[in-house]
């Protein structure tokens, strides 16, 4: 990133103008600001009605009635995509956040740290990143709700959505490290940096004041393109059984069932086409929002 | 620079032996009992115990131990649900499915993908513009259980061209193989687009037309030459990951691959298994790690000084 | 000028976004042109396939390994092609324990009693007769089984009965036993056997290693020994094998239809087979291979992938290969229920042994099978999907401890809460609207009909109105001072569904508040084990047709109680019951105890009782008579085509 100390911040005003030039960007941020709030409302509003199964009206296709038609136990799909979708974005977010946080912690410690630290700390992300992203998702899910069942004696409900999300963040948090090492470590060759250390500032100062703003650039486009891949995580992990429980909805649990609907005998198309088709449109407008952020904090040339 | 290769060999035991130990906490402390396999029925203690004795489990120090020190010498040690088998006729049998898998979908990603791309930069908006943007679209956005799930149906039901679910013939690689390419196809669509977009803008190509050289010539010798470089970075981790993330075709698809046993193996608690697939999968990168750095040293030894850690 | 950019440029590839950094500098030479230089933000990353030698290295390298695939030439198709929609897991039959591994092994290897292939009943197999004898009043204790003559393994040895003397100790051994096993505990001396063996395989643990292994050598003469004597199973000569039980089994000619009764050759099994220093007895699991031991089944095991398929080929020596139509058939491993039905309507696969696909109810009610009559649309009906009442029963344990695993009060330790449960759902509903394969809502364990003598039982019905009261007399008027009642299940296949429905239910007449506790399939097991739930999803398959086979499930010392039912009085009942000398007396006297037990005791909500839906055509399939026991016997069949 082309930041000098001079700017106030990442979005200055060329920044801002270029992105609102990329239409796609600015399209997908007012699309995904409409679909976040319709979801957020309708979750606090219809929190029971989700779960409200009708078996008389099970498996009809869309109507006036139920625009989305009902799914095998008769809810209505339309009321179970609304929360499904607070639910989704709530744990790509959420993992998100995490995934953040520990990649900035990670990424500016082996910068800061220097030499064989740093050495050691990439090798860790290295191998991590190595291994297939699923054994780790899954025993750290599984591993982590054993190991808050046995201690706290929860077994339902929130604690699940808790490790759901621990385990996404977990495996999410490798690329954040790596940008956000390379990023601090090139703050830290350029000249205000290094006035900073001579004038004597600790470097717990130096990191917080100079480095970690200038940092909010990298930080905000990939943590925007990582929600995605959340999201996406949850709703492999839904599909495989250990993702978001009945009865609560997530996009990836509706899509999960949506594919078990498809077969040659019966067509059960709107149980797939819907929560699948918001599902992609939310994961579309939140790609072309970070490339959008990507374009505007670092055209080329 | 030899030196630097050295060390990096060097490093390569004490990188294993990370991520066993790492793995071996994971699967032993994950809750699931790995003898508890039959279908509801208990087991007594005793059986129990007899069947941990069996295969070195008593406790887990032990195991440990034992484990590593069979591994070390090459036996993987013996499934503990699919009973029959050693780890190693399993993944014998699957890791070269897998591979046959993760390579044809990198084939046909690259050849789908660099096509596309080229069409869509020379003819911005065009129909091949449509498809590789709908591609990228279906690739990064829809889980890949959908796309799955779909493209059987349709192959098989809808347009019955080949037959399903079997794995024998050279056909049968098609399927899951044209499903598996779709997001690296979709990624290399774009990069490729891109790099062709900016290199047909660059200065030495207008130098190239101005030459007075055939379009075709200025696309193809020397557009594209320099439009891939971004692409062969990609492939490299598109290798990895295409090799070892195809749980969920070949779950569709009935193919007997490595990513199937895997996934199998961690939700049964096959702890054998897990720690015999993790091994192999890591063992297999950090070698090609190895393998790549040791042939661009060779190649190029500014690689060498320009490095990182 | 420096036109490298750090940060966002340098990292790119994974999983994550493409950078548009060109990778590469346009340097400009002194004579006017330019060329295109790699950039030094290519050599970053794990990989370093910054250059088209490494990639050609890992291309080379994945070459290599698909070349190992070994994608030959397709076999030629066998005469019949079966395919089960799960996995098979194991083919030894002392380990067996799933249904699908139970259909390939009784095709290659012979017990002394069969399932009767015309259904219901069993005949005798490898032997020919069985003499039973009491010692006392109360029922034989005592059978010699004849073998017959020309019952011979496929290298044309005969069968004998230091085969099957083997093939059962193999069960029992600690270090080769497994779930099955328990089932010869009826035979004298066994578990005393067992009991002592692992005592001493402890004391040589503890032996200092220099003597372990003149000690161990001395335990397994002595095993040998102790066995020979102690346990009552006796090869008295070649053709004849004693068993001797403790005491009188009513069904023990059923029981022999198990896999675990199966014999296995011993002479190519004991080459497989050591002793360890300290005393266990380890067997290489690779004996199960093809080619490496014989088989007295209608089939042999010509060739196994792992995970693809095996093929069976036609065992000439079998006693009654004359009459084996079928000569070759390909059993093929699926794990995808929707993969296997699609290979089924392709006509790959000619018999397709469970349709599990979630969309097996529609199938169902498209077919002309008698079952679908409550659920069918009109139409054609198909005539090759068959759902038949299958042994078993889909039900709901309730706790009945006083406490649960963490401690909390357990409400339903109070016999009238449970009933009230069991009141306040309405089966019927859950078959036609949720699962609609034509299952009969259950009030009883064992399913009516199934067993010829064996009434039906009357249990608890759905009856809101009577719910409610025993709620109320319970002290839970409305539901109310109920804590939330905790419903486990496993996420896989419709449990999910069916348990939202059944918390509707209870919520709608009983106004009980459900928490509905879903896991995966292993965590769900150990949940089930510890007793961490108020009701956990279940469900029960007869192994042996009798109806003890579902009623010592809820001994108190059954280790499969998962209830926790501990009533000392339906023990002795059925104990007493089960001692019963006359046959139908004894019948009526468990159908008394499964009475009491359902009406009374309550330990589980029972829901339905299961349906098995395959698919073939019976044009094609001859000589298949679908049977609750769904354990086909392919040497009786027919493909026509």
């Amino acid at each position: 990133m082309r930041m000098p100390a001079a700017q106030s911040g990442p979005f200055g005003g060329r920044a801002w103008r270029r992105f609102r030039r990329n239409r796609a960007a600015a399209a997908s941020a007012a699309g995904l600001t409409i679909i976040a709030a319709a979801c957020a409302a309708g979750a606090t509003a219809w929190r029971d009605r989700a779960a409200r199964a009708d078996l008389s009206r099970a498996r009809t296709p869309p109507s006036r009635v139920d625009p989305f038609g009902t799914d095998l136990l008769g809810r209505s799909l339309a009321v179970r995509c609304v929360v499904g979708g607070a639910v989704s974005m709530g744990v790509g977010l959420s993992a998100a956040v995490f995934a953040v946080v520990l990649g900035l912690a990670w990424g500016s410690l082996a910068a800061l740290g220097g030499g064989r630290i740093d050495a050691a700390m990439m090798r860790v992300v290295d191998i991590i990143y190595g291994l297939p992203y699923l054994l780790i998702a899954i025993l750290l899910k599984v591993g982590l709700d054993g190991l808050l069942r046995t201690q706290a004696g929860l077994s339902a409900g929130g604690s699940e959505v808790a490790v759901l999300i621990l385990a996404i963040a977990g495996v999410s948090w490798l690329t954040m490290a790596r940008i956000v090492r390379a990023a601090v470590l090139s703050l830290n060759a350029q000249p205000f940096v290094e006035a900073a250390r001579a004038l004597g500032a600790s470097p717990w100062r130096v990191w917080r004041a100079h480095i970690l703003p200038n940092l909010a650039g990298p930080v905000a486009v990939y943590a925007t393109l990582t929600v995605p891949q959340a999201m996406l995580q949850e709703s492999f992990l839904s599909f495989l059984g250990l993702g978001i429980q009945p009865p609560l909805p997530s996009w990836g649990t509706l899509a999960a069932e949506g594919v078990a609907a498809i077969n040659p005998v019966e067509s059960f198309w709107w149980m797939l086409a819907f929560p699948c088709g918001l599902l992609s449109l939310t994961l579309l407008g939140l790609n072309f929002l970070g490339e959008g952020l990507r374009d505007a904090l670092d055209p080329r040339g | 620079m030899i030196r630097r290769v050295l060390v990096r060999t060097l490093q390569v035991p004490f990188i294993l032996l990370a991520v066993y130990t790492l793995t071996f906490l994971l699967v032993v402390g994950v809750p699931g009992n790995p003898f508890e396999q039959g279908a509801g029925r208990a087991l007594s203690p005793v059986v129990e115990q007899g069947l941990r004795q069996r295969y070195g489990m008593e406790d887990n120090v032990r195991f440990y131990l034992r484990y590593l020190g069979r591994a070390i010498r090459g036996d993987l040690g013996q499934s503990l649900y699919y009973d029959n088998w050693t780890c190693n006729e399993i993944i014998a049998a699957g890791l070269p499915v897998s591979a046959m898998i993760g390579l044809s979908a990198l084939l046909l990603a690259v050849a789908g993908g660099v096509g596309l791309g080229t069409l869509g930069a020379v003819h911005r908006g065009g129909p091949a513009d449509v498809l590789a943007l709908g591609l990228s679209v279906v690739g990064v956005c829809v889980p890949a259980f959908v796309t799955g799930a779909v493209l059987l149906v349709l192959f098989s039901v809808a347009i019955p061209v080949l037959p399903v679910g079997t794995w024998g013939s050279a056909t049968d690689v098609l399927r899951p193989a044209a499903a598996l390419s779709l997001v690296p196809m979709a990624y290399i669509a774009r990069l490729t687009r891109l790099g062709m977009i900016e290199a047909l803008a660059s200065d030495y190509v207008r130098t190239a037309r101005a030459k007075g050289l055939p379009e075709r010539t200025v696309v193809l010798r020397h557009a594209l030459r320099n439009a891939l470089l971004p692409v062969v970075q990609y492939l490299g981790p598109a290798a990895a990951s295409a090799m070892t993330g195809s749980f969920v075709v070949e779950r569709v698809f009935n193919v007997p691959g490595l990513g199937v046993h895997f996934v199998n193996s961690v939700l049964n608690r096959d702890q054998m298994l897990i720690l015999a697939t993790v091994l192999v999968y890591a063992a297999l990168i950090v070698f090609l790690n190895l393998a790549c750095d040791v042939v661009s040293t060779l190649l190029d030894p500014r690689a060498a000084t320009a490095g990182a850690p | 000028m420096n036109t490298r950019r750090p940060a966002a440029a340098v990292i790119r590839g994974g999983r994550g976004g493409t950078s548009r950094e060109p990778p590469y500098r346009i340097v400009r030479s002194s004579d006017g042109t330019a060329r295109a230089e790699a950039g030094g933000s290519m050599r970053r990353g794990v990989l370093r396939v910054g250059t088209p030698a490494s990639l050609v290295g890992v291309v080379l390298g994945l070459a290599a390994l698909t070349a190992l695939a070994r994608l030959g030439p397709a076999e030629p198709r066998a005469d019949l092609t079966v395919a089960d929609g799960v996995s098979i897991v194991t083919l030894d039959p002392a380990q067996i324990s799933w249904l699908q591994d139970i259909r390939v092994v009784t095709q290659l290897y012979e017990g002394l009693y069969a399932l009767d292939p015309r259904g219901g009943g069993i005949v005798a197999a490898a032997s020919e007769r069985a003499e039973a004898s009491a010692d006392s009043g109360g029922g034989p204790t005592v059978y010699r089984f004849r073998l017959r003559p020309e019952a011979r393994w496929s290298n044309g040895e005969p069968v004998s009965a230091d085969d099957f003397v083997f093939s059962w100790r193999r069960a029992i051994e600690p270090g080769t036993g497994r779930h099955y096993g328990f089932f010869l505990e009826c035979i004298r001396g066994v578990r005393p056997y067992v009991e002592w063996r692992r005592r001493e395989i402890e004391r040589l643990g503890r032996t200092p290693p220099a003597e372990r292994s003149r000690r161990a050598a001395e335990h397994r003469s002595e095993a040998d020994r102790r066995f020979a004597q102690e346990v009552g199973l006796i090869a008295e000569n070649g053709r004849t094998l004693r068993v001797e039980l403790d005491r009188p089994v009513a069904y023990f000619l059923d029981l022999l239809t198990l896999p675990v009764f199966l014999p296995v050759h011993r002479r190519s099994v004991e080459r497989y087979v050591r002793t360890t220093n300290l005393g266990l007895v380890l067997e290489d699991p690779g004996w199960c291979k093809p080619e490496n031991t014989y088989y007295n089944g209608a089939y042999v095991l010509e060739s196994w992938r792992f995970k693809r398929g095996l093929r069976l080929r036609r065992n000439d020596h079998y006693r009654r290969a004359a009459e084996t139509q079928i000569e070759t058939v390909e059993w093929l491993d699926v794990a995808d229920a929707n993969t296997a039905w699609l290979m089924y309507a392709t006509g790959r696969v000619d018999w397709l042994l469970s349709v599990d696909a979630p969309y097996a109810a529609g199938l169902v009610a498209e077919s002309a099978s008698p079952l679908a009559a409550a659920v069918n649309r009109n139409g054609d009906r198909r005539r090759d999907v068959h759902a038949v009442p299958a042994f078993g029963t889909y039900f709901y344990n309730l706790n009945c401890g006083a406490r649960l695993a963490d401690g909390r009060s357990n409400p339903l330790a109070d016999p009238r809460v449970r009933r009230a449960i069991c009141q306040a759902v309405d089966r019927a509903q859950i078959g036609r609207e949720v699962t609609r394969r034509g299952e009969r809502p259950a009030e009883s364990l064992v399913p009516p009909g199934a067993l010829r003598g064996y009434p039906a039982i009357a249990g608890l019905g759905y009856d809101p109105p009577a719910a409610r009261q025993a709620l109320a007399d319970a002290g839970y008027p409305g539901g109310r001072g109920l804590p939330p009642i905790e419903l486990l299940f496993n996420t896989e296949a419709e449990h999910g569904l069916i348990a939202q429905t059944v918390a509707a239910m209870l919520r709608r007449n009983l106004g009980v508040n459900i928490s509905l506790v879903g896991k995966e399939a292993q965590t769900y097991r150990e949940d089930k084990k510890a007793r961490r739930f108020h009701l956990a999803r279940a469900s029960w398959y007869g192994d042996y047709d009798d109806p003890t086979s579902f009623l010592d499930v809820f001994r108190s010392d059954n280790g499969n109680n998962d209830s926790g039912y501990d009533d000392p009085a339906y023990d002795a009942r059925l104990n007493a019951a089960d001692l019963t000398a006359d046959p139908d007396a004894r019948l009526g006297a468990l159908a008394e105890c499964e009475r009491r037990l359902m009406r009374e005791g309550v330990p589980v909500l029972p829901l339905f009782h299961a349906v098995s839906v395959f698919a073939y055509d019976p044009e094609v399939v001859r000589g298949l008579v679908p049977g609750p026991r769904l354990l086909p016997s392919l040497s009786a069949l027919e493909v026509r085509r």
